[in-house]
């Protein structure tokens, strides 16, 4: 294995692969405002996050099948908007995609976000990462 | 048998480079990079129109790729129509053929196994005739069905079509019973060799076959060449869906007409570089002997389950060891393909992860996805050893 292989590994382990199997609010929500699709039709992943716009800011779960990468990552992004108002997650989602399209050097603090920015630079998984984060900016594009 | 990896110059390029994923297309031998080189190097000309040496020379090349052609699948090489690879045949039939023949509440059968390639056109087809589109499932060696594509056929039946050898499973389809079925009750039957070819290439003569379609990608060859072929009772009916040069016999005043089949259905200038280096992937392929290059991917195809079997929380779909192609499909207990796609990746082994464009096959085995291994000539033994140990890192990962 190479470098580029051990850093790849390294980042699974600590990161995605813990994130992935207890992934943040992973089940179906009854009452909810909004479900949000982020499908990938290439790879099957399919996940629905369930979105609403409450009082004390945005509240959400998600449920579904895609890899440890996409799934992390949701998991990731929900925690992170959990709580706040829709101006403040849609500038994450905005920032966040910016950065994993371009490389613009913003620099988040938090590790999680900073490790899927990170493998953006292993080919072809970019997809898995921006899913959710996609979707969710979709979402609250209209609304901000 | 020697190792072939020699004459492909990616791994010259690429020595770690373990490719795995032939199903998708294989790798181009140095015979046919060479004399794609060569034509334009030394004989580029357009086709059939020149007067010329160096046009009439290029004709004979391209028409050469046919006649080859021919011989491989024992037809005659003007039931050859060369296409940009088989989903644009499968198309072609559709909208040239079937379409004429259908009429609403008619029927296409196909099964659950095909290649999207081979269930879009006839799904939008049927859609756009009210006709039905029926699917036959599987047998108990992940055959398709041979009884209930017996029950599912009718006299409102107008085509089966369906795949050799699936992509996603490896099971080969008994072509025998399939055409038994469909000639005794005057059906048309298309078959799709995409992964037939190389090492079980199908003889038209030997089976009432109606439509074959396959790439030339699949068989050393480059991309974009397809074939299609057509039985000659069904010259005089079909009609071509593109127009252009190169396909006209006379047009006087407002009366246009046609050369045959295959000419009709080549308007334009086609990709002539591309099937003449076909020409050269089909030399390639019949300078080996037939016998032994099978029996090499079995022996191979044997030692790659042999080393996958001994994973921990593996399982496969369908049966790989009862079909002798060189394909495998599994999973890893919990972890997605696409992760071991990306891990085996950075190990430099090249395999597929996803649905293999056979959604409804997946839904129907009730599968999310897999990962899919494809084995060709140039692969190895070692290379199994250095999958498995490359497998068991990922596993020790997730824990």
């Amino acid at each position: 294995m190479g470098l580029k292989s051990d850093i790849f590994s390294n980042l699974y382990a600590e990161h995605i692969v813990p994130e992935s199997k207890n992934p943040y609010h992973f089940y179906v929500s009854k009452d909810t405002e909004k479900i949000l699709k982020a499908y990938n039709p290439l790879c099957g992943d399919k996940f629905d996050i369930y979105m609403s716009n409450r009082k004390e800011g945005l509240s959400n779960s998600f449920y579904g099948f895609g890899c440890a990468l996409s799934k992390a990552s949701t998991s990731i992004l929900l925690r992170e908007i959990q709580g706040k108002n829709k101006s403040e997650a849609y500038e994450l989602c905005h920032i966040f995609l910016e950065n994993l399209e371009n490389g613009n050097s913003q620099d988040f603090r938090n590790e999680q976000i900073k490790t899927l920015l990170e493998l953006k630079n292993f080919e072809g998984r970019i997809d898995c990462i921006k899913l959710s984060w996609e979707a969710m900016l979709n979402y609250l594009k209209p609304l901000k | 048998m020697k190792s072939q990896k020699k004459q492909f110059p990616i791994f010259r390029h690429n020595p770690e480079l373990i490719y795995i994923d032939n199903a998708a297309t294989t790798q181009k031998p140095a015979a046919v990079i060479n004399r794609i080189t060569e034509f334009y190097e030394k004989e580029n000309s357009n086709i059939g129109r020149g007067i010329y040496d160096l046009a009439n020379k290029a004709t004979h090349s391209y028409e050469d790729t046919r006649k080859t052609l021919a011989d491989y699948i024992n037809c005659k090489p003007e039931c050859i129509a060369f296409t940009s690879g088989a989903t644009e045949s499968v198309n072609i039939i559709a909208q040239s053929v079937i379409h004429k023949f259908l009429e609403k509440g008619d029927n296409i059968v196909v099964s659950v196994m095909e290649h999207h390639s081979n269930f879009l056109p006839w799904k939008k087809l049927c859609e756009e005739k009210g006709c039905e589109l029926r699917t036959v499932g599987l047998n108990n060696n992940y055959e398709i069905d041979y009884s209930e594509l017996n029950q599912l056929t009718d006299s409102r039946t107008r085509l089966v079509a369906v795949t050799h050898i699936s992509n996603t499973l490896g099971s080969i389809n008994d072509l025998s019973r399939i055409s038994e079925i469909t000639s005794n009750k005057k059906i048309p039957l298309l078959v799709d060799a995409a992964q037939s070819v190389v090492y079980h290439m199908i003889s038209t003569k030997n089976l009432p076959i109606d439509f074959m379609v396959f790439s030339g990608h699949k068989m050393f060859g480059p991309f974009g060449t397809g074939i299609m072929y057509i039985k000659e009772k069904y010259f005089e009916e079909i009609e071509p869906i593109k127009y252009g040069g190169g396909m006209v016999l006379d047009i006087q005043k407002m009366n246009i007409q046609l050369k045959d089949y295959p000419y009709s259905f080549e308007a334009g200038t086609p990709g002539i570089a591309g099937v003449i280096g076909l020409g050269a992937a089909l030399n390639f392929i019949n300078s080996f002997d037939q016998k032994e290059i099978k029996n090499n991917l079995i022996e191979l195809k044997g030692a790659f389950l042999e080393e996958l079997a001994s994973l921990q929380g593996i399982s496969f779909l369908g049966k790989p060891d009862r079909h002798s192609t060189g394909i495998i499909s599994f999973n890893l207990k919990n972890i997605h393909p696409h992760d071991i796609a990306s891990f085996l990746n950075n190990d430099n082994i090249c395999v597929r992860a996803g649905r293999h464009c056979t959604q409804p096959l997946f839904d129907y085995l009730g599968e999310k996805s897999s990962v899919r291994v494809s084995l060709s000539l140039y692969n190895s033994r070692e290379e199994s050893v250095k999958l498995r140990e490359s497998l068991k890192r990922i596993i020790k990962i997730w824990g």
